[in-house]
């Protein structure tokens, strides 16, 4: 249902009104919204203080609660009156009708029907500056507008209303309009009885020339060619513009374009972010999206499929791909971090996105604090986060998915692979090299942990001799983390020494009662989590029959190596593991080492240990074990080298044991509060699910269960901004109190109903949107327009638009005539100016592209989040550091010089200058020019514009040393450079 | 003329002029560039008289270490070797620090300098001629400990990327009097790029143009400002030309005024061209300013980023921040606290005063606001690196800047540690206060400086922030 909607609350009267009111700004009585749709942005009417006319027509109708009232109470008293229960001043909550009308000893702050009684009334309009509200301090104030609105709203008896965006989405349909002539489609009618009720014409469709190169522009992101143009605009067939449109949503490219808006909403991004920003591989998601798009997979499975497609019974290998969404997060890959910080900020990121991108909701400003503004409570903020606080990974640990799916005979063969490795290490197990005849300690370097934690939070105190002492939490499962910086050249084997203490049980050196341990698993990995492969089976002074060391290597947390010390005694042993290749510590400086321990019934960890390491590999034993560690280097090298027929992707996966997930005091990770358990919005419908430990695959049905108001709303809005340039509500990200109203609320509910009735297609959407005359209307200037709607919400004439940084090189290379065609991939390195990476910490390798890579859309050029390519910055991308629901819109001289000076586009202009020649060799100058012309631009010149071009052309082959390929290349600079072949007219 | 062209948004301003919201303006700023007088960057009224209108903010980047350079710690050296009392440690979070660390002892000379006595290590001799002129802040806090975090944090008010950035603020707060230079320009000197790259000086949610621009110290100080290879001074002016007249031409047939700021752009992006390589001709001072900073002509160096920062002001720029990295000396190799900060303050300390200097003998210290200190400071705690005790870690409970000028009470010591430097005992300032401080001695109040952004207002201080009245003249 749309904002209660009552006949009588837009009395004709008012409708022939409202041109009057409109003058002279435009800003008609907000209230109009709600029965014929105009509405500034709130903050706009609240500032001007233009909400009641000078007349008294202003004053004939009940002040509406949503689009007056409330504006007014979020902006200038929810701070402290509102949802925010810790921060609210004198008991008092004004955002509910309960708060606001209760008993606050002997008065209240509203009485409906009696301002006089009414101490929110009082308390405005007095001139006592303590009692006045907002108090001083606050910097807030109220016009008199504001207070007169205020005052009658509480004398028309004071109703509250729910917002209108949790409202459920109304059944409406079109109205009727008297130019039915005009109309094309649903949409239309909306748009223009609009139009009629404030007594505004439309403009004219746009000339086909420019319809063809906004639909190309729109539908795809790359011009069309002249040929293209030329069928179009010589097609007599009445279905020739559709035809146009459906040929242009079929495109492969089509998914590039629409695909790409998608991804500034994943903040989709090529590298790690923070200072150390190091590469990453998640490309393959980015592909997953344009191959969802190009198959217009329903939007609901698109959803479900990113959220959870690791939570479908059975996951597909691209179900599982899409999950990449939620893994485009940040990860700190800095030394020293506190990975729980960054695994708890990844998690916030997790809950922001969702809400922004599926809610239009500010969830965010509920993470410190139950929400100021609109009905989110700290609690629910933290049942967001319980859904996304299970993930596997940890800032740079975490799962990966090898894609493409490997061919089932090289799954097979990896199968067999791993068995043998695995057979090998059993033969070779219990390998045991007497340290006084094989080894020399100077062989040896003890690596003190610049970093060490224990996963069950034991202490770990580092000694003066270099070892760790382990007291506190005592848990029968837990992992030893050590960052270790490389002090020696390289590493070839590592060496753990288990050192008895007398602190410990028995004395040592592990912490069971009788002081073993079991070492299930060692592993050595980069900080980023890449592991480094052993070789072979590792040595050991002794093993434990049955808990051979080589079991510490084989993968299975079921295994691990022991010492029986209630045979064997409490004294210090070792063991040491060669690495497959060696680690050059010039290019990795540091590593994580792990120590796991598991064991069924009782705690058998280390209680005192050291960590050495050595440029020397683990010295050969007998003639077999040589030949079973060539044969186990050779598996290993043909396991790398299958898997290096993919790539392996971030993806989600969930803890078999879900985390406690808790309050986060203050937003601070470290002040645990009240346990919460997944769950949804109180404001919203129910989460429909029984289970008591919901998952996220029950929130992604959640957010596309058709009784939610907001997400269809939200998409169908979205999508709406690209084509006109601002959505039907403004504040595309915020759909809650304190966002704008929507200028067209019954569209924007007919077209979010249209929308999942017919099964959440994307692609119908956009069919339905551009087929409308509202859309195809031309966007030249409108004085007559200038003082009724000077900022166009009205639709009386489409919008000029300058194309977002990707399509601004993307234009420029398809006029060239370089463009790439080839769809996906791993990311692309086009030329870019020197001195990029001054400004980062690390130096990045940028291997300039050749060949066919130097001319692929924008879109694949890798992006590196400390240093994207300056052309996509200098045009407003953002660094996807958080998710982008829309993008700015700037027009800075930054910008003038990288389209005039950049080396990459001027070779395009060097290009497109030489195509023209070759395209007509027999041309003159003109001809060529005006072709030129007509390839950028899509439309024949104006002869004033050709002579300026070709007296441009003259001017510059009478120049010194201009040979005549260079005045081309100069014109084709002149025409990349005119704000029209950056806008989409 | 055709009538479509007196659709400016120029007229938007005048009808809706006051009170115009913030949405609507983002919408209008967010693509209205350069059109002067409406242009974003244009100078305009700060909240309240001014007290500086520039500010050179000199970022050690990486936490220079307060103990070796500021603070002199009798009593830490009298401990050295001894572990902190319990009550400190208890609760605290370092990076690298393990609870096993021992205090360690300051090993440098100091001395006390000027009227204000202030206490200055043997490290910066240069720094003791303008001693008088500067305002020591001993009692800097912070809230992150991690390079990136902080330096955005200091930045931006918050340890996230993606807000604006200090600079950002103030050239959206008040603009910028360059007309052909931005408002807003970074200087890097050191080995690397600071850690938090470009996110320091991110306009964040506001439009682009109050992004800082990094200027290259030598050589084409911005990305693409050289004509392409080839291309004369006076192609580049024909190119220029055509440009604008076919801009005009189709401004005169849609009349959409976003063409007549692209053509503002692009005259713009023209006087750039001719006048930063002229800004960047340090060799044309006279020889005893070269020598004053220190600055050799050519070279990629803090000495020649001083005195391009001056001439930078001198043209109006509004905001220059210069990083000078690798101040993180954590001990080991490269690192440490005798060799690699010695070599550090020798980079800094004779060009950093002579900016001091320098603006002063100019008349311009008056109103150029210098800022000189790191994301945070180092630990009283030494740290082993390679079995040696050689440096000391990140801190971020007490450590030291220093203010000169733009308002700012000189020859001041400013706020208190205890013995042993590791609580602040009088005058604490964090982080948030020095931003409130700087914007308001620029006559911007942090709290009325906001934008609405994803339903809210934000500013620079985020929730908090006090204006350290105590240290303004």
């Amino acid at each position: 249902m749309q904002p209660p909607l009552r006949e009588t609350d837009v009395p004709p009267a008012s409708r022939s009104l409202s041109v009057k009111t409109l003058t002279p700004l435009l800003i008609s009585r907000p209230r109009l919204a709600r029965g014929v749709g105009l509405s500034l942005s709130l903050t706009v009417v609240a500032a001007t203080g233009l909400l009641l006319g000078t007349e008294g027509t202003a004053t004939a109708s009940e002040i509406s609660f949503n689009e007056e009232v409330r504006p007014i109470l979020s902006e200038n008293c929810y701070q402290c009156h509102g949802p925010d229960a810790e921060e609210r001043k004198a008991d008092l909550r004004l955002d509910t009708e309960v708060g606001a009308r209760q008993d606050l000893g002997g008065y209240a702050a509203v009485v409906p029907g009696d301002p006089t009684a009414s101490e929110l009334i009082a308390r405005i309009l007095t001139d006592d500056s303590d009692e006045i509200m907002p108090p001083p301090k606050a910097k807030k104030t109220l016009t008199a507008e504001q207070k007169e609105v205020l005052r009658r709203w509480v004398a028309e008896g004071a109703d509250y209303e729910k917002h209108w965006a949790f409202e459920p989405v109304a059944e409406g349909t079109p109205p009727e309009v008297k130019d039915a002539p005009w109309i094309r489609n649903e949409i239309d009618h909306f748009i223009r009885a609009r139009q009629e009720a404030e007594g505004i014409t439309p403009s004219p469709e746009a000339d086909r020339e420019v319809l063809i190169r906004r639909l190309s522009l729109d539908l795809v992101g790359l011009l069309p060619t002249t040929e293209e143009v030329d069928a179009f605009v010589t097609d007599q067939r009445p279905d020739a513009y559709a035809r146009l449109v459906d040929r242009l949503l079929d495109s492969l490219h089509h998914g590039e374009r629409w695909g790409r808006h998608w991804l500034d909403q994943a903040r989709y991004a090529d590298s790690d972010g923070y200072t150390i920003d190091r590469p990453r591989v998640m490309w393959p998601y980015r592909d997953w999206v344009v191959r969802a798009i190009n198959s217009d997979l329903p939007f609901d499975q698109f959803t479900i499929e990113q959220l959870a497609g690791d939570l479908l019974p059975e996951p597909k290998h691209d179900q599982l791909l899409a999950t990449g969404f939620h893994r485009n997060s940040l990860i700190n890959g800095e030394g020293g971090t506190d990975n729980e910080q960054f695994r708890n900020e990844a998690v916030v990121d997790r809950v922001n996105t969702t809400g922004a991108v599926w809610l239009g909701l500010t969830l965010g400003c509920a993470q410190c604090h139950t929400h100021k503004f609109d009905p989110i409570t700290h609690h629910e903020y933290f049942q967001m986060f319980a859904f996304f606080n299970s993930g596997e990974d940890v800032n740079n640990v975490g799962p990966r998915l090898l894609t493409p799916e490997p061919r089932p005979e090289d799954i097979a063969r990896l199968k067999e692979v791993d068995a043998e490795i695995k057979a090998l290490r059993e033969e070779s197990k219990g390998s045991e090299i007497a340290k006084d005849e094989q080894w020399k300690e100077e062989d040896w370097k003890i690596m003190r942990p610049v970093r060490s934690r224990s996963e069950s939070g034991a202490l770990l105190e580092l000694q003066a001799d270099g070892s760790l002492l382990v007291s506190g939490a005592l848990e029968k499962e837990d992992e030893y983390l050590l960052r270790i910086r490389i002090e020696t050249a390289e590493v070839a084997s590592v060496r753990i020494e288990a050192i008895p203490d007398e602190s410990l049980p028995q004395s040592g050196p592990g912490r069971a009662a009788n002081g073993n341990f079991v070492l299930t698993e060692v592993e050595m990995s980069k900080p980023d989590g890449t592991k480094y492969e052993w070789l072979d089976a590792g040595a050991a002074d002794y093993s434990q029959p049955g808990h051979e060391v080589s079991r510490a290597i084989d993968g299975d947390p079921q295994t691990g190596w022991a010492i029986n010390t209630s045979q064997k005694g409490n004294v210090a042993r070792w063991a040491a593991f060669s690495l497959a290749e060696p680690v050059k510590a010039d290019e990795q400086g540091a590593v994580d080492v792990r120590l796991r321990f598991w064991h069924k019934s009782r705690p058998y960890t280390l209680g005192r240990f050291r960590v050495s390491m050595s440029e020397k590999p683990l010295p050969g034993g007998s003639p077999e074990d040589a030949k079973r560690q060539k044969r186990l280097k050779e598996l290993l090298t043909e396991k790398e080298q299958i898997e290096s027929r993919g790539v392996r992707m971030m993806i989600m996966r969930e803890l078999a044991k879900p985390r406690e997930t808790h309050v986060h005091i203050r937003g601070d990770f470290l002040r645990k509060g009240d346990r919460v358990e997944p769950g949804t919005l109180s404001i919203l419908h129910d989460l429909g699910s029984d289970s008591p430990h919901p998952t996220r695959l029950d929130l992604a049905h959640w957010l596309v269960d058709p009784a939610n108001p907001l997400t269809p709303r939200v998409i169908v809005n979205r999508v709406w901004q690209k084509y006109f340039g601002r959505g039907i509500v403004e504040t595309e990200n915020d759909f809650g109190t304190q966002g704008t109203l929507p200028t067209h609320p019954e569209l924007l509910d007919w077209l979010a109903r249209r929308f999942v009735d017919e099964g959440w297609s994307m692609k119908k959407l956009h069919r339905l949107i551009v087929n409308s005359a509202t859309y195809r209307q031309a966007s030249l200037a409108r004085p007559d327009l200038e003082e009724i709607d000077p900022r166009n919400l009205l639709l009386a004439r489409q919008e000029r638009l300058r194309v977002e940084a990707e399509i601004v090189r993307d234009l420029a290379l398809s006029a060239s005539g370089k463009l790439s065609s080839k769809i996906g991939g791993p990311p692309v390195y086009p030329p870019q100016p020197d001195g990029v990476y001054a400004f980062t910490q690390r130096k990045k390798e940028w291997n300039t592209s050749q060949g066919e890579d130097r001319f692929r859309r924008t879109m694949y050029t890798f992006f590196y989040r400390s240093a994207p390519h300056p052309m996509l910055t200098t045009f407003d991308t953002p660094r996807f550091n958080a998710t982008c629901t829309k993008r700015v819109r700037s027009n800075t001289p930054l910008q003038s010089l990288m389209v005039a000076n950049d080396a990459g586009l001027v070779e395009l202009a060097e290009a497109l200058g030489s195509r023209v020649t070759q395209e007509l060799p027999d041309g003159d100058d003109r001809s060529r020019m005006e072709r030129m012309f007509r390839i950028c631009l899509c439309r024949s010149p104006e002869t004033i514009e050709l002579d300026a071009l070709m007296e441009f052309l003259a001017a510059q082959r009478g120049e010194k040393d201009v040979a005549e390929a260079d005045a081309w290349t100069a014109a084709a600079r002149v025409l990349m450079n005119l704000d029209e072949f950056i806008t989409r007219e | 003329m055709n009538p479509l062209q007196h659709l400016t948004r120029r007229h938007f301003f005048q009808n809706c002029g006051v009170g115009l919201g913030a949405v609507a303006l983002n919408e209008l700023l967010g693509r209205e560039g350069w059109a002067a007088p409406d242009h974003p960057l244009a100078p305009s009224r700060p909240h309240f008289d001014a007290k500086a209108k520039n500010v050179i903010f000199l970022f050690m980047a990486g936490g220079p270490s307060q103990l070796e350079l500021f603070n002199d710690k009798p009593k830490l050296a009298q401990y050295n070797g001894q572990a902190p009392p319990d009550e400190f440690i208890k609760g605290k979070r370092f990076s690298f620090l393990g609870p096993e660390a021992k205090l360690l002892g300051g090993t440098r000379k100091f001395g006390r300098y000027g009227q204000s006595g202030a206490t200055l290590s043997e490290l910066l001799p240069w720094h003791r001629e303008v001693v008088d002129d500067l305002c020591f802040i001993r009692s800097m806090k912070t809230d992150v400990f991690n390079h990136g975090p902080a330096k955005i944090f200091l930045n931006t008010g918050s340890p996230q990327p993606g807000r604006p950035s200090m600079g950002a603020w103030t050239t959206y707060g008040i603009g910028s009097e360059a007309s052909d230079l931005p408002g807003f320009v970074v200087l890097q000197s050191g080995p690397r790029g600071p850690r938090g790259g470009s996110s320091l000086w991110s306009s964040g949610f506001l439009p682009t143009t109050h992004q800082g621009v990094p200027f290259r110290s030598s050589g084409d100080p911005i990305v693409n400002l050289t004509s392409p290879k080839g291309v004369t001074e006076g192609r580049q002016k024909q190119f220029y030309d055509a440009v604008s007249r076919l801009n005009r031409e189709r401004l005169s047939s849609v009349g959409d005024p976003e063409i007549e700021t692209r053509i503002a752009a692009y005259e713009m992006a023209y006087r750039m061209q001719t006048s930063a390589p002229e800004l960047m001709e340090i060799e044309k001072e006279p020889k005893h300013v070269l020598e004053m900073y220190g600055a050799e002509p050519g070279a990629s160096s803090y000495a020649n980023n001083c005195l391009l920062a001056r001439r930078m002001v001198e043209r109006g720029v509004r905001f220059v921040q210069l990083y000078h990295t690798d101040w993180d000396h954590h001990g080991g190799p490269g690192m440490t606290l005798d060799k690699d900060l010695s070599a550090r303050c020798e980079e800094i300390d004779r060009a950093s005063a002579a900016l001091v200097k320098d603006l002063k003998a100019r008349g311009m210290l008056e109103d150029t606001l210098v800022v000189w200190g790191g994301e945070f400071g180092r630990t009283p705690m030494g740290e082993t690196r390679e079995n040696k005790i050689g440096g000391r870690d990140h801190f971020i409970d007490a450590y030291t800047m220093w203010m000169a000028g733009g308002g700012v009470k000189p020859g001041l010591v400013y706020g208190d540690t205890d013995e042993l430097g590791l609580s602040i005992t009088e005058n604490p300032v964090h982080v948030h206060d020095l931003q409130a401080t700087i914007l308001h001695l620029l006559g911007l109040d942090h709290e009325r400086l906001t934008y609405r952004f994803q339903g809210r207002q934000f500013r620079l201080t985020d929730v908090h922030g006090h204006v350290v009245e105590d240290i303004l003249a």
